[in-house]
């Protein structure tokens, strides 16, 4: 190993030879480049533009790169100020101009907040539009002060655009650890550049940087999962509206959660549904996005395309909470809790302000009525904008995704059926399971083809992407399951009840609700939960009317879809399955109690994504450039301390190969016995005969085996030679002596 | 150990960052904070092993005011760090540039350092600022290596009239006092016909005079200066231009000033400069001398075989041309004067280069 790592830095130095100390700095301009344009690049991968972004970032680097030598840093700054302009333009020119009508400098501050204190670029209407002329101005700048040799301002130039997609979450750990590292090369390598650096100087950098990777993988300092939501405009405030963006959530797929027991809502209703608290229409692979803006609740939202009963919702808040669970489709809420409601353009209700603990509000919901031939009937003609929203895919769902969703799919003719059979075959295909692995990468890809279980989330995610690559307009659902009926009209819902679904778009209809997560293994899940909840006296569990059930849990309750719909695969869903029991909620993720609007269905706000002082897991391809980083730095520290020069010397006096030539052995075994005389006695001079020198050393205490080897060294190279046996002797007394001089073993023989 | 600007920047966006984490979530913060507080650690730890190296300072050689000589600083370490250097100069001494940044013990830092006025100067301690890798945090080292350099007088050049009147003070003063003959040497320019020696300069090509121990002796062309407070390097000046005119004719002079005497023959330009160099004022320690300079803050006086003169009139002209420019340094170091004319410096080349060996030789001779 050593003799290795001695050979890799080696190898570094003639890397740093040929490459330059100004190579390494652009290199690190690079890799932080590379870290913010890569955050950029996933947005347009998400909502589209991602060929552009190629584009648009290869051309700077290059229009840079030619400007390099002929612009002058000011010159350059003012082209990246007239960019920035620019981009500012096209971004403005794209917004609808109803929008713009509103557009004002304190909402253009308001929105800037919102996304420095943690809100999403993928939550801009036009995210696309913004990756796309953000990126241009600190890749321009950044390479141009580069190359003109300026690495700190150029690292600053980086170093801002990173940190803004930082600020706004869209920067993981990953992206922005390897932008940190680049930054730190790049001023490192560069002001050994300027001045001419050591080999010491360069060990020391790569040692620095191997400590920043290894202790930012390892030690969590930051607190984590700390009470963190974005300063939206909304907040507190509904009067004050985002000119561009809203509130409302971003969600990412987690991997395992726990399910939790505590009473969230009474709700009293003449009618069982799914409680639905908010609808997602952009998918970034990773998780669910909510675009558009919150408008405040003015009395009354649109109806339902189609034919719809009238469902009264009264419902008590039993945790504080920011959603307002409702039946599809709300469109009118009172009550005293229902001031400053708003609305978004999904066509969820959500407070104003936080819920607290006995508000109650009344919601009145328009539930579409419909039966399976009308659906099948409803055509493809969607609304323009529900074409444009919601069969929005991130570039990197893969081929065989929308293969296999052709397979399922694509041989029925209609939505319904497709809807249907993509349902049926989630259920079936796959387990159900509240302890996974989170995935890397696109979801649907890995639940389809890597994982043989999930939860809602998955399988909610998975079906809305298949849906979407037929063609279909479906979205991302979250809220409640009906949960525990303690009373004629009365249910209890828990944390556990929350849940997952799809809704499908169907002309004439408006939004249906399909659930392909099965129900069953759901029931048990949860039933589990609620009992050992109550068997451990934990408080909140229960309301009074609730555990008068309490022996057998959860009353099964009727088929959801029984009173709006009419299915061929009802029966996979309903009658056997009590549609209330499907869900779960992330316990974790829902600090002092509290309900934020990210934290149903399995899913959570991504401020509480990472929890606590766990080890952060790595996923492999990360897990590689990070041992890399490591090693080199261990290299480069043992190098630094001397450490690899000792290893390889006493590798090199302990260690002889050997041939099949006598005298070479012999010459060998001579060179290793000076090593050994030159650190006890003293090296042999220059101009020393080795027998003039083996006498001198004789006169001090020299050992006859070692002279007997420097006459064999001069039979071998001045006389008749010498033969296999004399050769195989003088190793052999080496060897000996070599061992004799180890300390350790001398001191065990004493 | 303290924080440069760029080390305060990465503190700032440490503890933002941390509030930001705190306040509204997490993010990828840690990626930041970790980082950034490693790079600071590192940075401290890194500046706590270096050791102050050791420094050798080539120091430039002694020179007239308006030079510009180079300087070199070697540095010796084991562990090499990126810094920036900085020689400490007396005043009279300018450095260019200033400071430098670069690699501590990787490579010889050289600066010019312009002589600006008269007088003895020093230079060091070298001040050193030893930086992290990353530039973060500095920290303060000075390694106390002392040189010292003359700056000599500045010296002018004078009007051939008053070369003429100094030159017959000594003809008039050595004609007066011929005595013993001493020995045979090269022929110099004011040499009276009288005293060439025709049998020998026959034998040679060349024209060889007798040389009389009177001239180097009690002969010499005594100058005597001294200066008011704050006059010292107008006396300087003054009394070096006087010398120098002398000696580059070949005619000894001794120079007293209140801070003492010296006294040389031809060739020993360095000698007066040096003394003169370090010269203060004072009251003018003899006014018996056949020259007396009396600097005043009205001006600068010079008196020669009697009659007193403004030192500003000796000089050739309003532009008198600054000799200290066209003093030229032997291989060995010497000033030599070269004159406008050209006639003087051959004169003086000739007077101090080769002086020894040519007695040498005539006396084997």
């Amino acid at each position: 190993v050593s003799v290795s790592v001695g050979r890799g830095t080696a190898l570094a130095d003639r890397l740093v030879d040929r490459v330059g100390f100004d190579g390494l700095a652009l290199a690190g301009v690079l890799v932080l480049t590379f870290s913010y344009t890569s955050v950029l690049y996933h947005v347009t991968d998400v909502v589209g533009g991602a060929a552009l972004m190629v584009v648009v970032v290869v051309g700077m680097l290059a229009a840079a790169t030619a400007l390099s030598r002929a612009l002058h840093e000011r010159a350059a700054a003012g082209l990246t100020a007239g960019l920035l302009a620019l981009g500012a333009a096209v971004y403005f020119g794209s917004i609808p101009e109803s929008q713009l009508a509103l557009l004002t400098a304190g909402r253009l501050v308001a929105d800037a907040v919102a996304l420095l204190t943690g809100l999403s670029v993928l939550r801009l209407t036009k995210a696309g539009i913004w990756a796309l002329v953000v990126a241009p101005a600190p890749v321009f700048l950044s390479w141009h002060l580069a190359l003109r040799e300026r690495y700190v301002p150029s690292v600053l130039v980086g170093g801002v655009a990173l940190g803004l997609l930082v600020l706004t979450g869209d920067a993981g750990d990953v992206a922005t650890l390897v932008g940190v590292v680049g930054a730190t090369a790049a001023v490192g390598f560069g002001a050994l550049d300027a001045h001419g650096g050591t080999a010491a100087q360069v060990d020391t950098i790569a040692i620095v940087v191997a400590a920043m990777v290894a202790c930012s993988a390892l030690l969590s300092v930051v607190p984590a999962g700390a009470a963190g939501a974005p300063l939206l405009p909304d907040r507190g405030s509904p009067t004050v509206e985002a000119s561009l963006v809203n509130g409302g959530d971003q969600i990412d797929v987690l991997g395992s959660i726990r399910l939790s027991p505590a009473v969230r809502f009474t709700v009293r209703s003449d009618q069982e549904s799914y409680w639905q608290t908010n609808a997602y229409d952009r998918y970034t692979a990773g998780g669910w996005s909510r675009t558009g803006e919150t408008e405040p609740y003015t009395g009354r939202v649109r109806s339902p395309p189609g034919a719809y009963r009238g469902v009264e919702q009264t419902v008590s808040v039993e945790t504080a909470s920011g959603v307002m669970p409702a039946a599809w489709k709300p469109v009118r809420v009172s009550g005293p809790a229902a001031g400053g409601a708003l609305v978004t353009p999904q066509g969820t209700i959500r407070p104003g302000d936080t819920l607290e603990l006995g508000d109650t509000y009344t919601v009145e919901s328009r539930v579409p009525q419909y039966t399976s031939e009308q659906l099948r009937r409803a055509g493809t003609d969607y609304p323009d904008q529900v074409e444009q929203l919601y069969l929005q895919l991130p570039g990197s769902v893969s081929d065989r995704v929308r293969e296999r969703a052709a397979s399922v799919a694509g041989g029925e003719d209609n939505a319904y059926d497709k809807a249907v059979a993509v349902e049926n075959y989630l259920e079936e295909s796959k387990e159900y399971s509240l302890t996974v692995e989170r995935p890397d990468g696109e979801i649907t890809d890995a639940f389809l083809f890597e994982m043989d279980a999930g939860y809602c989330t998955y399988y909610a995610t998975t079906m809305v992407t298949m849906l979407r690559s037929e063609g279909v307009p479906a979205r991302f659902v979250t809220g409640y399951t009906p949960g525990q009926e303690v009373e004629e009209d009365e249910w209890v819902v828990r944390g556990l009840d929350s849940h997952a679904w799809v809704q499908v778009y169907f002309p004439e209809v408006g939004w249906v609700n399909f659930d392909p997560t099965p129900a069953g293994p759901r029931r048990v899940a949860e039933n589990a939960r609620l009992t050992e909840a109550r068997e451990s006296g934990r408080p909140g569990v229960d309301t009074a009317l609730s555990s008068r059930g309490a022996g057998d849990g959860i009353t099964p309750t009727p088929d959801l879809e029984a009173g709006n719909r009419t299915t061929p695969n009802a029966s996979t869903i309903g009658e056997d399955t009590p549609p209330g029991l499907a869900g779960e909620d992330v316990e974790n993720a829902t600090p002092a109690g509290q309900l934020g609007p990210g934290n149903v269905g399995g899913v959570t706000g991504q401020d509480g994504a990472s929890g606590g002082f766990e080890l952060p897991e790595l996923p492999d391809r990360e897990t590689l450039g990070f041992a890399f980083v490591v090693l080199v730095g261990v290299a480069a520290g043992a190098r630094r301390t001397g450490l690899s020069a000792r290893a390889a010397e006493a590798i090199r006096l302990r260690v002889q190969p050997s041939s099949d030539d006598p005298a070479t052995d012999v010459e060998r075994a001579y060179d290793r016995l000076e090593r050994l005389l030159a650190r006890e006695y003293r090296p042999r001079r220059e101009g020393e005969t080795p027998r003039a020198y083996l006498r001198t050393l004789r006169g001090r205490g020299l050992d006859d085996r070692a002279v007997a080897v420097g006459d064999a060294y001069e039979r071998a190279r001045y006389g008749r030679g010498v033969s296999r046996t004399e050769a195989d002797e003088s190793v052999a007394a080496v060897d000996d002596l070599v061992w004799e001089a180890t300390p350790l073993l001398r001191r065990l023989r004493e | 150990m303290r924080l440069t600007r760029r080390g305060w920047a990465v503190v700032v966006v440490v503890v933002v960052s941390f509030a930001m984490a705190t306040a509204f979530g997490a993010r990828s913060l840690n990626a930041v904070v970790v980082p950034a507080f490693v790079g600071l650690v590192a940075a401290a730890v890194q500046l706590r092993g270096v050791d102050a190296p050791r420094v050798r300072r080539e120091p430039p050689p002694d020179g007239f005011p308006g030079e510009s000589r180079p300087v070199r600083l070697l540095f010796e370490t084991d562990d090499p760090f990126t810094g920036v250097v900085e020689d400490r100069l007396d005043d009279g001494l300018s450095a260019s540039p200033p400071r430098q940044e670069g690699t501590v013990g990787a490579e010889a830092f050289a600066y010019d350092v312009a002589y600006e006025s008269r007088g003895e100067h020093e230079f060091g301690p070298v001040r050193l600022v030893a930086r992290d890798v990353l530039g973060l945090v500095e920290r303060e080292l000075t390694v106390s290596e002392r040189s010292t350099v003359l700056v000599y007088p500045r010296v002018r050049e004078l009007q051939p009239a008053v070369l003429g009147d100094l030159q017959a003070l000594y003809r008039a003063e050595r004609t007066e006092e011929r005595d013993e003959f001493d020995r045979l040497r090269e022929y110099e320019r004011g040499d009276p016909l009288r005293d060439v020696h025709w049998k020998s300069s026959a034998k040679r090509d060349d024209l060889v005079v007798k040389a009389f121990a009177a001239e180097s002796g009690a002969s010499a062309v005594t100058i005597a200066a001294g200066a008011g407070a704050g006059e010292a390097d107008t006396m300087a000046e003054a009394t070096a231009s006087v010398a120098l005119a002398l000696l580059s004719v070949g005619v000894p002079v001794a120079v007293r000033t209140p801070d003492g005497a010296v006294e040389t023959n031809a060739g020993g330009e360095r000698t007066v400069l040096e003394h003169l160099a370090r010269s203060g004022g004072g009251r003018t320690p003899t006014t018996e001398a056949d020259v007396v300079v009396e600097a005043t803050t009205r001006g600068v006086r010079v008196t020669i075989g009697g009659v007193e003169r403004e030192f500003a009139e000796l000089t050739a002209g309003a532009d008198a041309a600054d000799l200290g420019a066209a003093v030229e340094f032997d291989v060995d170091g010497t000033p030599r004067v070269v004159s406008r004319s050209g006639e003087g410096a051959d004169g003086a080349r000739d007077a101090d280069g080769s002086g020894d060996d040519r007695e040498g030789e005539e006396v084997a001779a």
